[in-house]
């Protein structure tokens, strides 16, 4: 390692760095689709109701499912640096199994809104198709996510020892995710209408 | 010779967390607490602004929570921290003032 440099400018692991500029400019796209929400709704006369046309119980079940998947990275990170190798995949395992729950939920959601008596569609009108464009652009991160944490449990279990600074940046990513879901949450299913 | 200011300062060894198992616990129920809080809030016969604020409000603290604690930021150098933090300020700040043009526009304002 490195020693330290009185007038050095502190610098994060390369991995580390990589992903915090990647997910600056990710953020940067949620950001935009979450600003064309908030602009389109606040110009809207008529907006539906979320709590009528979506679960608000399915969601935060969803929502409980990636707040503990953010626990149980963090986890496998620390048993990761503990040198602990069958935590560490035990607790990944876990990340991915949330994760899949993540995304199974969310299909069921859309097959249930697809499938209603008074169907909702992307064409439905602009909040339908908002909410699909948002959910469904988050949800391909979720995936994304999941085959990433899938490709580092296969590296992982490969080893003989924890590798902890890749998973700590594997880690950002899903954390990351986490954190979009939060403003998702906030601004399509519980942002009341007028 | 190797320019002392670009020179890898990390504070920690990679993939270091600061918090303990049980103090990731505690941050996870706090997150559902504030989550259930939420949902509560949806269901509470308050007026629509205080709905709206109070919401906003737990959610940019479970955001923050979540920023710092589960992705270190904290723990990041200064300038990584502004640049992070920059951008999502400014679309919160971007889309206060949108919002706002969009009702006053409905309403027929100047």
């Amino acid at each position: 390692m490195t020693g330290p440099a009185r007038s050095g400018v502190a610098l994060p692991s390369p991995g580390v760095f990589g992903m915090w500029i990647f997910l600056v400019t990710d953020a940067a796209g949620f950001g935009g689709l979450l600003l064309a929400d908030g602009v389109l709704r606040a110009r809207a006369s008529v907006w539906p109701d979320p709590h009528q046309r979506f679960s608000l119980g399915v969601a935060a079940v969803l929502t409980f499912a990636l707040l503990f998947s953010s626990l149980t990275i963090s986890l496998a990170v620390d048993a990761a640096r503990r040198r602990r190798g069958g935590a560490t995949l035990f607790w990944l395992a876990v990340t991915v199994s949330a994760g899949l729950f993540f995304v199974g939920g969310q299909i069921a959601e859309y097959q249930h809104l697809l499938s209603a008596q008074v169907p909702v569609r992307l064409t439905t009108d602009v909040a339908a198709s908002l909410f699909f464009v948002i959910t469904g652009f988050h949800g391909v991160h979720v995936l994304a996510g999941v085959v990433y944490l899938s490709a580092v449990f296969v590296a992982e279990a490969r080893k003989k020892t924890p590798s902890p600074g890749r998973l700590a940046v594997a880690a950002l990513f899903w954390h990351f995710v986490d954190f979009v879901w939060v403003a998702i949450f906030f601004a399509v299913y519980l942002l009341p209408t007028n | 010779m190797n320019n002392p200011r670009i020179t890898a300062r990390p504070r920690q060894p990679p993939g270091a967390s600061p918090w303990s198992s049980i103090a990731l616990g505690f941050l996870f129920l706090a997150l559902v607490a504030l989550t259930l809080g939420e949902v509560g809030l949806t269901t509470v016969a308050a007026s629509h602004q205080v709905r709206v604020t109070g919401l906003a409000g737990l959610g940019m603290v479970k955001g923050a929570l979540i920023l710092w604690f589960f992705m270190h930021l904290g723990q990041q150098p200064r300038w990584l921290r502004r640049a992070v933090i920059l951008p999502l300020l400014l679309t919160a700040v971007f889309l206060v003032v949108l919002m706002l043009d969009g009702v006053v526009r409905l309403r027929g304002g100047p």
